[in-house]
């Protein structure tokens, strides 16, 4: 590290940067290594001086918001089973011991507070060999997430081999006057919109130009008819990762 | 901070990496106190600092995997975590700092005789010794930016002199410090 980009480290971690210089470096951190290493550096250097500064005990309201920004609890986590295509014999049996090619991506509701909708999205990356496998043995699977025995909200299956991404929503509720929209997330770029979720199963296609590497699906609330901008306009209540074996 | 509390500090933290509720609580017991005191310091606003220390905890909730203890002690990170939010804040508000020098400890004093005396004394001495090192008043600077978030421009109206002198004592402050921590042993 150059010494004015030192000199820059140690001025952010104390403190006295410009804001714009400030918001400049703090870009800069997640990218470059030499930065983040000189930023960590100053961290440890100056940290001990944090050993001066007297305790002061925060007020219990302050913990009890942390609780309740934070995502559903484990306890409470949907319980994940794959459901036989079969209707009529729904033998709920753990998805990922019964089928261990496919895989659950966690999902993580965002903090959004008073936004309670009761919606649980569980997305499937369906590999090409096993699509064939499938086709060739029975009928189709879905998973669907369960939250405290309700009813799966919305089920989410995508077909990599066919760049198809079913829809099924349940039960899920978008808020009054307000429609949940469906978000493509490149790692890095700007989500690409998979348009507004109905009420009706549906097949969607995979935005041109997709990568699964590190992607992810978001829903978002929006004003009816989805967002008009073409980005996410509302709060992100929904969003899981793309996994593959 | 004593290697036994540094090392608790890290299981909390790598407990709280899997989701481990009850850790993150005892990780707030632990940490929180301190967090909210060096934030509430900076932008003296309770209100303020509490929404911040919120803010913090929900970082290092979703954080907590990055940490790696190789990279550093548990509570430089938990401490920049909370330091970082706090003089994002304090930058992006309209800050009119009103002479507040009647309620500021004499910072270099206190770290000589710091609060939490057995947990400081593992790693501050050497700090303590190089500060030491450091003319006034660039050493005061130095601690007014990190105990209390003063600015470039607003240590040049404390000490009326130029921006850009602050800014050199600054830089001959952090380079003497790093140079004589690279002596210590």
């Amino acid at each position: 590290m150059s010494e004015p980009g030192d000199l820059r480290a140690a001025e952010y971690v104390l403190g006295t940067l410009p804001l714009s210089e400030r918001i400049e470096f703090q870009a800069l951190i997640p990218t470059h290594v030499a930065i983040r290493e000189a930023v960590l550096e100053w961290e440890t250097r100056l940290s001990p001086l944090a050993g001066a500064v007297k305790p002061v005990e925060p007020p219990p309201h302050v913990w009890d918001n942390i609780l309740a920004a934070l995502p559903p609890d484990a306890a409470e986590r949907p319980q994940l089973y794959a459901i036989d295509g079969d209707q009529t014999n729904r033998e709920k049996t753990a998805l990922v011991k019964s089928r261990s090619a496919w895989r659950v991506a966690t999902l993580a509701a965002s903090a959004v507070a008073g936004l309670a909708i009761a919606a649980c999205v569980a997305l499937l990356i369906v590999g090409p060999q096993l699509i064939s496998q499938q086709n060739a043995s029975q009928g189709s699977f879905v998973a669907a997430v369960n939250q405290g025995g309700d009813k799966p909200a919305l089920i989410v299956r995508v077909d990599m081999a066919s760049g198809k991404v079913y829809v099924r929503p349940v039960s899920v509720e978008a808020p009054p006057g307000r429609d949940l929209e469906l978000w493509f997330v490149n790692y890095g770029k700007a989500p690409q919109t998979m348009g507004v979720l109905g009420k009706e199963p549906e097949t969607k296609k995979i935005p041109p130009g997709a990568t699964m590497e590190k992607a992810s699906l978001a829903v978002s609330v929006e004003p009816k008819g989805g967002s008009s901008t073409g980005q996410p306009t509302g709060p992100v209540v929904y969003s899981g990762d793309l996994v593959r074996d | 901070m004593d290697k036994t509390e540094s090392a608790e500090l890290k299981n909390l933290i790598q407990a709280t990496a899997k989701g481990d509720r009850v850790a993150f609580k005892q990780l707030y017991e632990r940490a929180g106190p301190k967090l909210f005191a060096v934030s509430l310091r900076i932008i003296r606003d309770k209100a303020l600092a509490e929404d911040i220390l919120q803010d913090v905890f929900l970082r290092i909730w979703q954080s907590a995997g990055s940490f790696s203890s190789e990279a550093g002690p548990p509570m430089a990170w938990l401490n920049s975590i909370a330091r970082n939010r706090t003089i994002d804040v304090l930058r992006q508000k309209i800050h009119v700092r009103i002479n507040q020098e009647s309620d500021e400890p004499d910072w270099y004093e206190r770290i000589m005789d710091p609060y939490d005396q057995e947990a400081n004394l593992m790693d501050a001495g050497a700090l303590r010794h190089c500060l030491g090192t450091i003319e006034e008043p660039a050493r005061s600077c130095v601690l007014l930016a990190y105990y209390e978030g003063f600015s470039r421009e607003e240590l040049a109206a404390r000490y009326d002199k130029p921006v850009n002198t602050i800014k050199t004592w600054l830089h001959r402050s952090l380079t003497a410090l790093k140079i004589c921590l690279k002596d210590q042993p």
